[in-house]
């Protein structure tokens, strides 16, 4: 569905490469979380899956056709984008929120028909949000502010859903809450996702594959449980990293530790 | 529903205020005489009423009074406009250094005229003072836009330095345009006194599609609020939808300036208020904020047109009603909602 072919980015002609030379694709239907340590080009790379950046050389391919040739409205009923901090100054209701993410099927003039408060109501429903509808999005709690996030990509009734970070400053609950919402998605809609995951543990909960970055390179990619090594992650993360089995399900956790030298 | 009623009664408001504001006033004019001269005026020329009467409504009252309105229209969509799309509680013409841009290019043509050159004032001071006020908006979004394009809070910035640098600038003007200083701080203080019909047909024309391009990129002001990549991604282009409604909204702001002088605070008040009583939906306070501008314009010109003793600058007269108010619903919203808006 998504194949990256040889993509490099800047920001400005002076700056260093912030992506240097990507290749992967990306498979219908799967759950891809992009990892590596802070500054190694996630959030730029989904800018650019987005198509709110545009690559200076190399393409995306989503669907076979460039992102930068898509019509940036049919492309939007397409490709929903959760930003990892979501706020909204004005008080907007929760279900005005939601209903937001219906804009790009309205035209100038006509407002939302049945199908488009239905769509709504649905994915407030998938996220248990329908008790907020009426609250002001100024006075929710963060978890409850990032459901409507989630809920108002969710309402563009998207075939890939990016999420920056949408889950990294919330707290467990809520973190899993809304990954798991998200997975049901993939599971049984047929849902394509690509997560940009700081936590290495969530994303070994929930992806079902991995492409590991570093310094804008792709230093590894495949499915999930191939890749909890632990060199593989001592090397991109600079700490020491023990791979253990995960209590609750099948699959892989990682504790970590800093290198000896450093330790306190 | 609310919204509905709220938008029937401003704008019945509006109307009513429009005719009885035409009764107050220095020489006492009963009503249904202002209705008798309303309507032949419209059907040809005063016949019936004494001509007097007929010049102080027609050439006097109504013109004055339906500029008012129609400025004060024009800065509460403005406001509402600036302030939804730069997700600023703050951001009105004035912020934006749009206001001193017209106010520069309005003492300079006084100043030009003092010093000979130039054409007529009455073509003069309109346009210049357009000039100055798209002059500055072009200067503080060239200021405001890097490599990420036009952020809001450089915007801001960017108008706060260029305001710093035009009103040294009006000063010096001040003090190049010696005996005409007077008029200078006049317009700069804002004025209905002295409104023509041309002026009122100038800023009639401009009103009707100004607000209906407001009204039809209204959704998308919405969709603003939830962030620059969250719009962006629903299929707006951002920065182009600022440079439009930035674009609409001075040239309707440099048009009120122009024949009004500077009125502040009216395009910052309207939107906290509207959003107080009806929602942060831009579909709807596009629609209200033009009533709401107009009614709190005109009351503040009928005030002082006919009812404080002698004429106060209506400028002045709305930053000092209009500026502890606005400190008063600033401050009761921050509680109520959390520091949001």
């Amino acid at each position: 569905m998504w194949q990256v072919k040889d993509l490099w980015f800047r920001y400005h002609e002076d700056m260093p490469w912030t992506i240097r030379g990507l290749n992967f694709s990306i498979e219908e239907g799967s759950l891809t979380g992009i990892l590596g340590p802070n500054g190694c080009g996630k959030t730029t790379l989904l800018d650019l899956f987005s198509g709110i950046l545009r690559p200076n050389q190399g393409t995306i391919l989503f669907q076979d056709q460039p992102v930068t040739d898509w019509d940036t409205r049919e492309l939007s009923r397409q490709v929903a984008m959760v930003p990892q901090d979501f706020s909204i100054r004005f008080a907007f209701t929760a279900r005005q929120v939601v209903e937001m993410g219906r804009f790009p099927y309205l035209g100038r003039i006509k407002g939302m028909g049945q199908t488009d408060h239905d769509i709504v109501t649905q994915v407030m429903e998938e996220l248990d949000i329908l008790s907020l509808s009426e609250r002001p999005v100024t006075m929710l709690s963060g978890g409850e502010l990032q459901r409507v996030a989630v809920a108002r990509a969710l309402a563009q009734t998207p075939k890939t859903l990016l999420l920056d970070e949408a889950t990294s400053n919330l707290d467990i609950f809520h973190s899993l809450y809304i990954m798991s919402v998200i997975r049901d998605k993939v599971e049984t809609e047929n849902l394509t996702v690509i997560a940009a995951i700081h936590d290495i543990n969530l994303a070994a909960m929930y992806c079902s594959n991995t492409v590991f970055m570093d310094q804008g390179r792709v230093e590894a990619s495949g499915p999930m449980p191939a890749l909890m090594k632990e060199e593989l992650i001592s090397k991109i993360y600079g700490v020491e990293a023990a791979v253990h089995k995960d209590a609750f399900r099948q699959g892989l956790q990682i504790s970590f530790r800093l290198p000896d030298k450093m330790t306190r | 529903m609310r919204q509905t009623i709220s938008a029937v009664f401003l704008y019945m408001l509006l109307l009513i205020s429009i005719l009885s504001s035409a009764r107050l006033g220095y020489v006492h004019i009963p009503f249904h005489e202002i209705i008798h001269i309303l309507f032949s005026g419209m059907s040809g020329p005063h016949d019936t009423a004494s001509s007097a009467t007929a010049a102080i409504i027609m050439d006097i009252r109504i013109p004055r009074i339906i500029a008012a309105a129609l400025v004060g229209g024009a800065l509460g969509v403005s406001g509402t406009v600036f302030q939804a799309l730069l997700l600023n509680p703050l951001a009105d013409p004035y912020t934006l250094g749009i206001s001193s841009g017209a106010a520069f290019g309005a003492s300079l043509a006084i100043v030009l005229g003092v010093l000979g050159i130039c054409l007529p004032k009455f073509v003069s001071i309109p346009l210049l003072a357009f000039t100055g006020a798209m002059g500055s908006l072009f200067i503080v979004m060239g200021l405001a836009s890097g490599s990420k394009g036009l952020s809001s809070t450089n915007l801001i910035l960017a108008g706060v330095i260029v305001s710093a640098i035009l009103s040294a600038a009006i000063g010096f003007m001040k003090f190049l345009a010696d005996e005409q200083v007077g008029a200078i701080i006049f317009w700069l203080m804002g004025s209905f006194s002295a409104i023509s019909w041309d002026q009122v047909l100038l800023m009639a024309v401009v009103t009707g599609p100004c607000i209906i391009l407001v009204q039809l990129y209204s959704r998308e002001l919405n969709v603003v609020a939830t962030g620059e990549k969250t719009a962006r991604s629903m299929g707006i282009d951002t920065a182009r939808l600022r440079v439009l409604l930035l674009g609409i909204c001075s040239f309707w702001t440099a048009i009120a300036v122009s024949i009004s002088g500077i009125i502040g605070f009216v395009g910052l008040i309207v939107p906290h208020l509207l959003r107080h009583w009806a929602g942060p939906d831009n579909r709807w306070l596009a629609i209200l904020s033009f009533p709401t501008g107009a009614l709190l314009l005109l009351a503040a010109d009928t005030v002082t047109r006919a009812i404080l003793p002698a004429e106060v600058p209506i400028g002045v007269l709305t930053a000092l009603i209009g500026g502890p108010f606005f400190c008063f619903i600033f401050k009761r919203r921050q509680v109520e909602l959390q520091g949001g808006f």
